[in-house]
């Protein structure tokens, strides 16, 4: 009973959100078969990278790689060592063994069978071996979660264009990427009014995240912890970065945030472009030289 | 801060200020859903209301309210089942369907329909009536341009907490 059409979207509840994800291709079997696999593919990369599940790399690195050298599916040891480079990069002010600090200030439960992370425990304690091994020089908790999602619609899409779709894009509660032969218009949240968008960007090869402290079920959490000092609630103003892909994008949004100024060397090399935007609607843009598969929207348009 | 440069961004409304409605999207209808959890699998409706005794049990076992005792099933020869729900959040109404095999694990979840709302309490059974009866097929009024938002807004908490209730609903009164 499925209608006859070749472009079809579906979501569903994963990776802590709602994943959306559509395509377009000859037939509608071709499609929903692409979109199966797409699913397949996110759900893959949660059970891998999950801090909350207890078969997941991430929590048997935390009971065990202190003790001896786990070996982890290559997925999740490119994922953190992306999350190294970029705690290398930043000089430590990305950093994602944050999860001790999430759990102590009660945004993640603590994990069974785990011993106490160690409070002067960082990123460098997180030792990536050959034969896709991970070793802990000493107790902490890695908490991968917004990168895992970039990642994961990484992958989604990869498996989606396998199964010989001519369009398709992954949207994981706000981190997304699209690749189609015509310009998808993405749009980002005001911060200061949920009810507004601001029409962006065009895209047709590359991937958008945005990382802003919206007002969530609690009412004040601002969503980046700042390593050095804790929670970082201060600032309300939403980063959205423009990259080849969303593990890039992701994990960028959060180096501008934490260090606009100082982050420009770093995007760029990265061939990655930002905007950042003020409650009050006013926004910023770092540009880029090299061409990347997006450009700026006009904004004399709308929607 | 060097390399910035000003930017002027023109904001767009997600809901039209002439209707009272609300940024929405519509995935699949209850059938298309049923036949992607169960591809070729004949449903028959299945309604079920449960008693306040089931409704107890349902509650104790989920950890988590049962705020309306009337069932949306449909259930297969095999005794494979789907149920559909809704979940509202704080400013989001979420439509999904459950599929559970007939070994009571789940076969998948699928979101039917998103809704949003920043304007109007979405609590409000006013508002909520305005879509009662409302098939996929004749569409609110809704600004169909805007479908690529990024910044996220919600968690999938409440669909989580949904999908424990109707597992223990199935376990309790749909063997």
């Amino acid at each position: 009973m499925t209608s006859p059409c070749a472009e079809c979207v579906r979501a569903q509840p994963l990776l802590g959100t709602l994943v959306e994800l559509g395509a377009v291709g000859s037939t509608t079997p071709v499609v929903e078969a692409a979109i199966d696999r797409g699913f397949v593919a996110l759900r893959a990369v949660h059970a891998r990278m999950s801090f909350h599940e207890a078969a997941s790399d991430l929590s048997r690195i935390h009971v065990e790689a202190w003790r001896q050298p786990v070996r982890v599916h290559p997925w999740t040891w490119r994922v953190l060592r992306v999350a190294r480079f970029l705690a290398m990069a930043t000089d430590g002010a990305f950093d994602p063994t944050v999860g001790g600090t999430l759990v102590a200030a009660g945004r993640l439960p603590a994990p069974a069978f785990v011993p106490a992370p160690a409070p002067e425990g960082t990123w460098q304690d997180v030792v990536l071996l050959s034969g896709s091994r991970v070793w802990l020089r000493r107790p902490v908790l890695i908490d991968l979660g917004g990168i895992a999602k970039g990642f994961a619609v990484d992958r989604a899409v990869a498996a989606m264009r396998l199964g010989g779709v001519s369009a398709c894009r992954v949207n994981a509660g706000g981190d997304l990427r699209v690749w189609s032969p015509e310009p998808q218009r993405v749009s980002v949240r005001h911060p200061g009014r949920p009810d507004w968008v601001l029409p962006l960007v065009d895209v047709w090869n590359g991937a958008v995240a945005t990382s802003a402290p919206y007002r969530d079920e609690t009412g004040t959490w601002s969503g980046i912890v700042d390593p050095a000092g804790g929670p970082a609630g201060g600032t309300k103003r939403s980063v959205t970065v423009f990259a080849s892909t969303c593990l890039r994008a992701d994990a960028l949004t959060k180096v501008v945030a934490l260090a606009p100024s100082a982050c420009t060397g770093l995007l760029r090399q990265l061939g990655a472009e930002a905007v950042i935007i003020e409650t009050d609607g006013s926004a910023r843009h770092l540009p880029v030289d090299r061409r990347g598969g997006w450009r700026l929207a006009p904004q004399d348009s709308r929607g | 801060m060097e390399g910035w440069r000003p930017l002027l961004l023109v904001p767009v409304a997600l809901v039209a200020p002439q209707f009272q409605h609300a940024h929405a999207t519509q995935y699949l209808n209850e059938n298309e859903a049923i036949s992607v959890l169960f591809p070729g699998i004949p449903f028959r409706p299945f309604p079920v209301r449960l008693s306040d005794e089931q409704r107890r049990a349902v509650e104790k076992r989920a950890g988590v309210r049962v705020r309306n005792p009337e069932l949306r099933a449909w259930r297969a020869p095999d005794g494979a089942v789907v149920v559909v729900d809704e979940v509202l959040g704080k400013h989001e109404m979420i439509t999904y369907a459950v599929g559970i095999r007939p070994d009571g694990t789940v076969r998948g979840v699928e979101v039917l329909e998103y809704r949003e709302s920043y304007g109007y309490e979405i609590r409000n059974p006013e508002w909520r009536n305005q879509f009662a009866g409302k098939s996929a097929a004749a569409p609110i009024a809704l600004d169909a341009d805007i479908r690529n938002i990024s910044g996220a807004t919600l968690s999938c908490k409440h669909v989580v907490e949904g999908v424990r209730r109707i597992l223990a609903t199935h376990d309790i009164a749909l063997r």
